[in-house]
């Protein structure tokens, strides 16, 4: 079990963008993910469709379609795919508004839970989504607009 | 310099850096897919209603719809016939109004709507 931490990657007027740190890291997951594949030449053109679309969505709003549901019907776990090559950068949707990006990698393998960093992605999301969704419902936290209120100073056990 | 934490600088530099045709390439997709999640609502139509008509998977139409398919001629005219309109324009201009000037002038381009 880690803590983690929610921060806010960027605000526009239509879109909250959220990610994750880790206690002891030095950089967020969603500063991990680009750097893991910013100078490989292989993915590195996946990764610019991937990041232009986070850019399109900081305008357009958070709309599912843009998305590939992953996890379990219950959770908001989703992925911004490249599918021909197989990059996903996993997500949590949140609301139209409110987006958290997590960490990613290429799945080339029939199911995410087959590759271990894969599938531990998106199980740090799902355990992150079930204690949002928890602090949610006792009214420790609120999503308002594009905003995540009562998780500046959150930890969370993940 | 402060430290790029949250990855936002480091974001944004890949995004001004990227090549201008993929750029384009991404404009049109997500234009076509826009117009095409537009011409859904419109007819009341599910993506499974779409995925019957085109006899395609429900996991090919959210593709289309995702916003990065590099959509093939063949694709956007299967869509195209199934659902009656024309996902794409094709603006033609012919300038033949001057006999000063009579070079005509085609030009395609696709309508992706704003």
């Amino acid at each position: 079990m880690t803590r983690a931490k929610i921060l806010s990657v960027e605000q526009t007027e239509a879109v909250g963008l959220f990610t994750i740190i880790f206690e002891g890291e030095n950089q967020s997951e969603f500063a991990d993910f680009i750097n893991k594949f910013k100078d490989d030449a292989v993915r590195q053109n996946d990764l610019r469709i991937i990041l232009n679309q986070i850019d399109l969505i900081l305008v357009k709003g958070v709309a599912e379609r843009y998305f590939r549901p992953e996890g379990k019907m219950s959770d908001n776990v989703c992925a911004l795919p490249v599918y021909k090559s197989g990059l996903r950068l996993y997500c949590l949707r949140l609301s139209d508004s409110v987006l958290i990006v997590g960490n990613g990698g290429v799945k080339n393998t029939k199911t995410y839970q087959e590759n271990e960093d894969l599938n531990g992605y998106v199980i740090n999301l799902q355990k992150l989504d079930a204690l949002l969704k928890a602090d949610i419902n006792k009214g420790i936290v609120r999503i308002e607009k594009t905003e995540i209120i009562g998780v500046d100073d959150k930890e969370y056990d993940i | 310099m402060k430290k790029d934490i949250n990855g936002q600088k480091l974001f944004h530099k890949i995004v001004d850096e990227t090549p201008a045709e993929l750029k384009t390439q991404l404009r049109f997709s997500n234009a076509i897919a826009e117009k095409l999640d537009r011409m859904l609502k419109e007819r009341d139509m599910s993506q499974r209603d779409l995925a019957r008509k085109t006899k395609k998977t429900e996991a090919e139409v959210s593709r289309w719809l995702g916003g990065t398919h590099n959509f093939t001629l063949r694709t956007l005219a299967l869509i195209s016939t199934a659902l009656g309109e024309d996902l794409i324009s094709i603006v033609k201009q012919y300038d033949i109004t001057s006999e000063d000037n009579p070079m005509m002038a085609a030009e395609a381009e696709a309508d992706y709507g704003d």
